[in-house]
């Protein structure tokens, strides 16, 4: 039994074919073959070829995706890890975007999980370096903005409550 | 107190406050500094002026502080410093004008130094540092800097912010150890992250404990209130000190002033909780018609 192809029109004109069950898992796709029937490729203005490669992919390599085999699984995380592994920022915000038009499940996950992996454990200082995030806040708003996160301070246990008003 | 002559010894610590630096630092007799458990903020001359005010300063400690501060550069040049006691300490734009092999000495297991320095500065001293972030600034001056003896000493760091070519970058990843994460910068990117439309922002919140989303206010205007809309809550105690999931943190969160949802509340590996306390977390979580609770792992 030969599978359906569907074909997908970048940005730029460039068409990508895959089988009709990888192209599924975006849901805005699958919406778009079904209300539209394209003829000539299903056009997706909002993705340049560039990242639309990317994500084909991703879809051709998640396309049956192992239910209970542990090893399967493994393989696939590592190749998870592989995919996203020499992605610039540009592309990794792309792709994330791209995923998010799309509505494909899996990738807004893994890109979102990266990002937050980079986030994770680092200090205000960091994170603005890593994303060159500009501080827009004149020193009042910072210091207001920072006395406002400061009442979130008090611990939970009570003994801890207790040592510490004891200490001042 | 940042004035007394009389003072010759001044330990003090708090759990988490936030502390700015004070304006003013005369303790010309002091001889003893601990500073623990702050978080410290403000202009990093302030800093300077607070170690410098100090002038017979002999021992200097500083524990689980994080010093937060944009621009300059912290000195640490005391005449009678005897010993520096870092552990546990973030900060950035660092310079120390002594022989730093005394902070390796004194120094036991945990240690987190996060430094931004020009190369020359590199504290090559620091052999035993577990994790570091150290940014360097790279440039045709330092096209010849042999990078392999430069992370020779640092196996452990965890990461270095690093500027520069492509070539450059490569060479710096080939010569550090694999344990350690080359984080390039691009200085004048577009900042793509604060870009992104709140949904996403809030989905990638959902992968990490949400103090760092809390946290996150401080980093912009854009990212200012976008804490008080999430709609996935994860304290994990794993993240925070001695597993203490501080009660207003999750208060502020839970009893945000707008009437957005909450979809999922987890809290996980809590060492010393209050009843009352999960008890009103868990009523204000269904008042926001939460879908997903899950408490796991509670100990006192």
């Amino acid at each position: 039994m030969s599978t359906k192809k569907i074909t997908l029109l970048s940005s730029d004109n460039e068409l990508f074919t895959v089988d009709e069950e990888a192209a599924n898992q975006s849901l805005t796709i699958k919406h778009l073959i079904e209300d539209t029937e394209p003829e000539n490729g299903v056009p997706l203005p909002q993705v340049h070829s560039k990242i639309l490669a990317k994500v084909t992919e991703y879809l051709i390599k998640h396309a049956n995706e192992p239910d209970n085999d542990a090893a399967a699984k493994e393989e696939l995380k590592n190749w998870d890890d592989k995919f996203l592994e020499k992605v610039n920022h540009e592309t990794l915000f792309d792709l994330i975007l791209a995923a998010n038009y799309l509505d494909i499940k899996g990738l807004l996950d893994l890109t979102c999980q990266t990002v937050a992996d980079l986030m994770n454990g680092m200090s205000v200082v960091e994170v603005r370096k890593l994303f060159n995030i500009v501080n827009d806040f004149t020193p009042e708003d910072e210091a207001e903005v920072r006395k406002r996160r400061k009442r979130g301070t008090k611990t939970i246990g009570p003994s801890n409550d207790q040592a510490n008003q004891s200490n001042h | 107190m940042f004035s007394s002559q009389c003072l010759t010894t001044l330990k003090l610590s708090n759990n988490d406050e936030e502390l700015r630096f004070p304006s003013v630092t005369k303790m010309c007799n002091l001889r003893v500094l601990h500073l623990k458990d702050f978080v410290m903020f403000g202009k990093v001359e302030r800093f300077n002026k607070l170690i410098s005010g100090c002038e017979s300063l002999q021992h200097l400690v500083l524990i689980n502080v994080e010093i937060d501060a944009e621009e300059g550069l912290f000195e640490i040049k005391n005449p009678k410093l005897e010993s520096l006691v870092i552990d546990n300490v973030r900060w950035v734009n660092w310079k120390v004008d002594r022989d730093l092999s005394k902070v390796v000495a004194c120094t036991p297991n945990r240690r987190t130094l996060s430094c931004e320095v020009d190369v020359s500065y590199i504290p090559w001293e620091l052999p035993l540092l577990e994790s570091a972030s150290l940014e360097i600034g790279m440039g045709e001056k330092y096209d010849n800097v042999p990078f392999r003896d430069l992370f020779a000493y640092c196996r452990h760091w965890q990461r270095v912010f690093a500027e520069g070519t492509r070539t450059l970058l490569e060479s710096v990843r080939r010569t550090v150890s694999h344990t350690m994460c080359v984080v390039p910068i691009v200085k004048g990117a577009r900042d793509r992250l604060s870009d992104l439309p709140d949904p996403i922002l809030h989905h990638i919140f959902s992968f990490i404990d949400t103090r760092y989303a809390v946290r996150s206010s401080v980093l912009s205007s854009r990212w200012r209130h976008l804490w008080k809309s999430l709609p996935h809550l994860y304290f994990n105690g794993e993240a925070h000190r001695r597993r203490n999931i501080t009660v207003r943190l999750v208060n502020n969160v839970l009893y945000r002033n707008d009437n957005s949802d909450i979809h999922t509340l987890r809290i996980e590996s809590v060492a010393h909780w209050h009843y009352d306390s999960i008890r009103s977390w868990i009523l204000a979580a269904i008042a926001r018609n939460v879908h997903e609770l899950d408490l796991l792992n509670f100990s006192q």
